[in-house]
């Protein structure tokens, strides 16, 4: 047992003991003078009575200090608290404390953040180590933080670095805390003196904090202060991931499927099921809810079914996922950025028009763009023959398809590749009327690749005889690929093609393959030129060379590809990061910085320097980060298709505890782990007993000035 | 004539009060009130014969009546001899005033020892010339001591008064050697009343002893002693609340206590020098008075007076 305080800066008034002390002193030196003739009496009587009245006094002084220190121990709040530290005071020591700094505790299972309650266990136990052992802090989070480094007997430096960390949203590696804290003391100190290096970490007690540690150390212990109890049982956290967003195939435009996942984590086995209620908000409106049973460390999926989003086309919403809140509120909601696709037109020049209608160049291409399309964004298509376009046709078009177009008047192809450089999309299907001189004249400027003809695998001398082509997705990352299901892959990995255009192998700058034919000839060519996109399909778009018009994968193909070209995408993949990822921004032309505004209105300037994409790594934040590029002049224009969220590391919402046997048996060897599991300290307050002592004091004090 | 003894009831009557009495300005108009005050609870006493028979020569010693030097005796043995008489007069009184240091207390506020002592002497005077006894005045202390001849004079009032007004207060006391001087004057039936507050000889080194060794030594040589002892109360009572730091008023000695603490103790001691005194005294033949100077002196007379009903 250790006698310990609850306020221990109250024992500051002990300092008062020297009051009675001083008003002695003072009354002395204000003794008042008489003049007096009888002073052989006041000797005589001085002299007989001297030894008692110095006894009497000095009792009255002491009890007079001891009644102020007694009222100042009990305000302290005295108590004797079992002595479960191994921390002796005999020998000199060394003390590394860590304070674990990840997102789990945050977690307020009582009211109060684990966080704070770590704070207030060093604290404490701050004040039971010796003065003369030397202390280093560090917050342990992605990369362990000195906070007071080296070592010192600075008391004060301590606690002010103490209560100035604040808890991240990372997750931590306590089993660094062996290797360098306990280095670093021994850097300090020098271990040469004999002194035991302890390494004191308090934490939550969360397995997911050891997920490596160190071979050796130079500690001897490392002591757990576990919160909020040392034998509390793991929190029971419910914890909401995995939150996805696909366009509604079966719904109008502009609906949504929202699925996520519920997960319990730490709840003991016979907790029973749990009921979560679970928000879905549109821009912050509540618009559907849905509820889950979870049994202990069980997970659901649950999905929002067509969910309908009025805003108009082209506009950002932010789609919100929310369980009722438990004791760890980090994990317990999320946000998706939703970029609504905006309505594409489309201009298709028609290049073999047909009287039958099926066997038009564009018949599949038209059918294709007039289905709804899933997710929302209108699709308007407009036909003309190639005779027929004019420059007007081209400027009002956003993407403008050449559907085996043998050539297009001068004016046309001039209008076509301006529209390009300035954002327009391109694309060009092959067939058996495509004129490569025309290409590699009018169109080189912003054709994938120069088009060296058609080539066949049908023998003339029997055309049953034909060798089928399959199609083979290079990309499968590329947007238009990325967004389509797995059925629609399926269907386009059974085209055949029997006719191919065949292309320059060299390649034209930022030329891109995303499809090769089953002979590795590229099928689908992409070519970025400035602010436009341009495809080459290296097969026609109708039946005559290829049966991709026929196949699952079409009209989704059909319909990515134009909206990709016109930067319009249905719905990208939302765009989610754990805390610490690093997220690549798609670069505009043309900006010179991009801005990252962060939840917390924080904002991030990050220079371009011409790059395609730069890489922005303080994700340190939860929630949705807002991205913007700076076009000079105090331009600055919004990239709502670059918003991203950054979300809490799963691992950290998982609150099982550690077990003693497994921690023990990751130590170093030569480390001993204790305390891990001690039962909760027994305190005895003493308070009572420095009242008591206090009245006691006060009637003595009583007596003896009374008495004479 | 008959007179009446003194009586409790006489010393108690009422009388002026000692501040009212000690704020008379004026030593001589002071001891003429006091006496008046004395005389009104006291009968006259009868004028005592005079006889011309002589009884011896004396040495001359300062303060004998130069008048008295025998000038025949003188031309036959070169030296000076005083006449004594039989009942050259009824009765020749000292009046033995202390004025060391101690009796200058309090130094503020209220009269002091000596103020008082000095109330006293001269009323005693005045009483004693009143009646034509002679009256004599010594002050003593270490620092100076002046004598004033026996004397029944009638002008012998206004230099007894002006020698106590004069006389300088301080030093330490000294009685001893005021009592050798006096011894070499007295006579049978003199009167020697001593107003001192004895605080010089309570030092330990037995002072007090050779006192009334020497007041002994006047008893033997047929005087009759009388002592007033004049104390402040604070001296008897040590009223002083809290810490105080006493510096003596005959020395340089200081000590500083806590008067309340000692009070009880310092009563004892003063009581036990009281009783002491009085109990030497009396074993001595002497008269004793303790005079307070919080009494009125015209009561501390006539306490006195009454006490000596023989003399008077």
């Amino acid at each position: 047992m250790r006698l310990a305080f609850a306020h221990f800066a109250l024992l500051g008034a002990l300092a008062l003991v020297t009051v009675p002390l001083l008003i002695h002193l003072i009354s002395r030196r204000m003794a008042r003078p008489v003049r007096f003739g009888a002073l052989e009496f006041v000797l005589r009587s001085t002299r007989r009575r001297a030894r008692r009245i110095q006894l009497r006094q000095l009792l009255l002084l002491l009890l007079r200090m001891l009644l102020i220190a007694a009222l100042a121990l009990a305000v302290a709040g005295p108590q004797l608290v079992a002595r479960d530290t191994p921390v002796a005071a005999a020998t000199p020591t060394q003390v590394a404390i860590c304070l674990d700094g990840s997102a789990s505790m945050q977690a307020r299972p009582d009211g109060t953040s684990l966080f704070e309650l770590a704070r207030q266990r060093i604290a404490a136990r701050l004040r039971e180590l010796d003065p003369t052992v030397q202390v280093a802090l560090y917050l342990a989070r992605a990369e362990l933080q000195p906070l007071v480094e080296p070592a010192t007997l600075d008391r004060g430096a301590v606690l002010r670095a103490l209560s100035a960390a604040q808890p991240t949203v990372e997750t931590s590696d306590l089993g660094q805390c062996l290797a360098r804290g306990a280095g670093t003391t021994a850097g300090a100190t020098g271990s040469a003196n004999g002194g035991r290096q302890v390494v004191i970490v308090a934490t939550d007690g969360a397995a997911h904090a050891w997920s490596s540690t160190a071979a050796t150390s130079t500690a001897s212990e490392i002591e757990l202060l576990r919160v909020p109890a040392t034998a509390a049982p793991a929190i029971d956290n419910r914890a909401l991931f995995e939150v996805d967003l696909q366009p509604s195939r079966e719904a109008a435009a502009q609906s949504y499927d929202v699925a996520f996942s519920l997960r319990r984590f730490g709840a003991a086995a016979s907790a029973g099921e749990q009921r979560a209620e679970v928000t879905l908000r549109v821009d912050q409106l509540p618009v559907s809810r849905v509820t889950a049973l979870l049994a202990p460390d069980a997970s659901v999926r649950k999905r929002f079914m067509q969910v309908a989003v009025a805003q108009p086309p082209g506009s950002s919403v932010t789609i919100g996922v929310a369980a009722d809140a438990d004791s760890f509120a980090l994990d317990d909601s999320a946000a998706v950025p939703l970029e609504l696709p905006r309505s594409v037109h489309t201009l298709v020049i028609d290049g073999d028009p047909q009287t039958v209608r099926y066997r038009d160049e564009v018949f599949y291409l038209e059918r294709a763009l007039e289905t709804g399309a899933p997710g929302g964004g209108a699709l308007q298509t407009k036909v003309v023959l190639a005779e027929n376009a004019t420059a007007q046709d081209v400027l009002d078009a956003d993407v403008l398809v050449l559907a085996n177009v043998e050539s297009v008047n001068a004016e046309v192809a001039r209008t076509i590749v301006s529209r390009v450089r300035s954002g327009g999309g391109l694309l060009i299907t092959g067939g058996d009327k495509v004129d490569p001189e025309f290409y590699a004249g009018a169109l080189a400027e912003v054709l994938p690749a120069p088009i060296r003809g058609a080539k066949s695998t049908v023998p003339l001398h029997d055309p049953s005889a034909r060798e089928e082509l399959s199609l083979e997705v290079v990309a499968a990352d590329h947007p238009i690929f990325a967004s389509l299901g797995p059925s629609e892959n399926l269907g386009l990995a059974r085209v055949r093609s029997h006719t191919v255009l065949l292309v320059d192998p060299g390649s034209r700058g930022e030329r891109i393959d995303l499809a090769r034919f089953g002979n590795g000839a590229p099928a689908l060519i992409e070519r970025r030129v400035e602010a436009g996109r341009v495809l080459l399909l290296c097969t026609s778009i109708d039946r005559d060379w290829s049966d991709l018009a026929i196949r699952p994968g079409f009209v989704p193909l059909v319909q990515q590809t134009v909206r990709y070209l016109a930067d319009a995408l249905s719905v990208a993949r939302p765009r989610q990061y754990l805390v610490g990822a690093k997220v690549a921004i798609a670069a505009p032309r043309g900006g010179r910085q991009l801005v990252v505004t962060k939840p917390s209105k924080a904002t991030v300037a990050l220079e371009i320097k011409g790059a395609a994409a730069v890489e922005f790594g303080t994700t340190d934040e939860l929630g949705l980060y807002d991205t913007a590029v700076d076009l000079g002049a105090g331009s600055l224009r919004a990239l709502a298709g670059e918003r991203f969220t950054v979300v809490i590391d799963p691992r950290e919402s998982d609150t099982s505890l550690i077990e003693r046997e497994a921690l023990a048996g990751r130590m170093p060897t030569g480390v001993t782990l204790v305390a891990s599991d001690r039962g909760p300290r027994r305190q005895r307050p003493l308070w009572g007993w420095a009242l008591i002592a206090l009245a006691l004091f006060f009637g003595l004090e009583a007596v003896v000035s009374r008495r004479d | 004539m008959e007179r009446e003894p003194a009586t409790a009831a006489n010393a108690a009557s009422p009388v002026l009060p000692a501040a009212t009495v000690m704020a008379i300005a004026g030593l001589q108009v002071r001891a003429r009130c006091v006496a008046e005050g004395v005389l009104a609870g006291l009968h006259r006493s009868r004028r005592q014969g005079e006889s011309a028979e002589f009884v011896e020569h004396k040495v001359y010693a300062p303060g004998d009546d130069v008048r008295r030097i025998d000038w025949k005796a003188f031309g036959r043995r070169d030296r000076y001899y005083v006449r004594r008489y039989e009942e050259e007069t009824s009765l020749g009184a000292f009046l033995v005033v202390d004025t060391s240091g101690s009796m200058a207390y309090p130094e503020q506020g209220r009269h002091s020892k000596y103020q008082f002592a000095a109330t006293l002497a001269a009323s005693l005077g005045y009483l004693l010339l009143r009646q034509s006894d002679a009256v004599g005045l010594i002050t003593f202390s270490a620092a100076a001591q002046h004598a004033l001849p026996l004397s029944g004079r009638h002008r012998q009032l206004d230099e007894l008064t002006a020698a106590l007004e004069a006389a300088p207060i301080g030093g330490r006391t000294d009685a001893q050697a005021a009592l050798a001087t006096l011894g070499e004057r007295v006579r049978r039936h003199s009167l020697v009343v001593i107003v001192t507050d004895l605080l010089g000889a309570v030092d330990g080194s037995g002072g007090l002893d050779a006192l009334f060794a020497s007041l002994a030594g006047l008893r033997t040589r047929g005087a009759d002693v009388a002592l007033l002892h004049v104390l402040d109360p604070d001296e008897i009572e040590l009223p002083f609340p809290g810490v105080v730091r006493f510096f003596d008023l005959e020395s340089d000695s200081e000590i500083q206590v806590d008067a309340g603490a000692i009070r009880d103790a310092y009563c004892d001691e003063v009581k036990s020098f009281l009783a002491r005194v009085e109990r030497a005294t009396t074993a001595g033949g002497m008269t004793y008075q303790l005079a307070r100077t919080d009494e009125s002196p015209v009561a501390v007379l006539t306490r006195f007076v009454a006490s000596r009903a023989h003399w008077s």
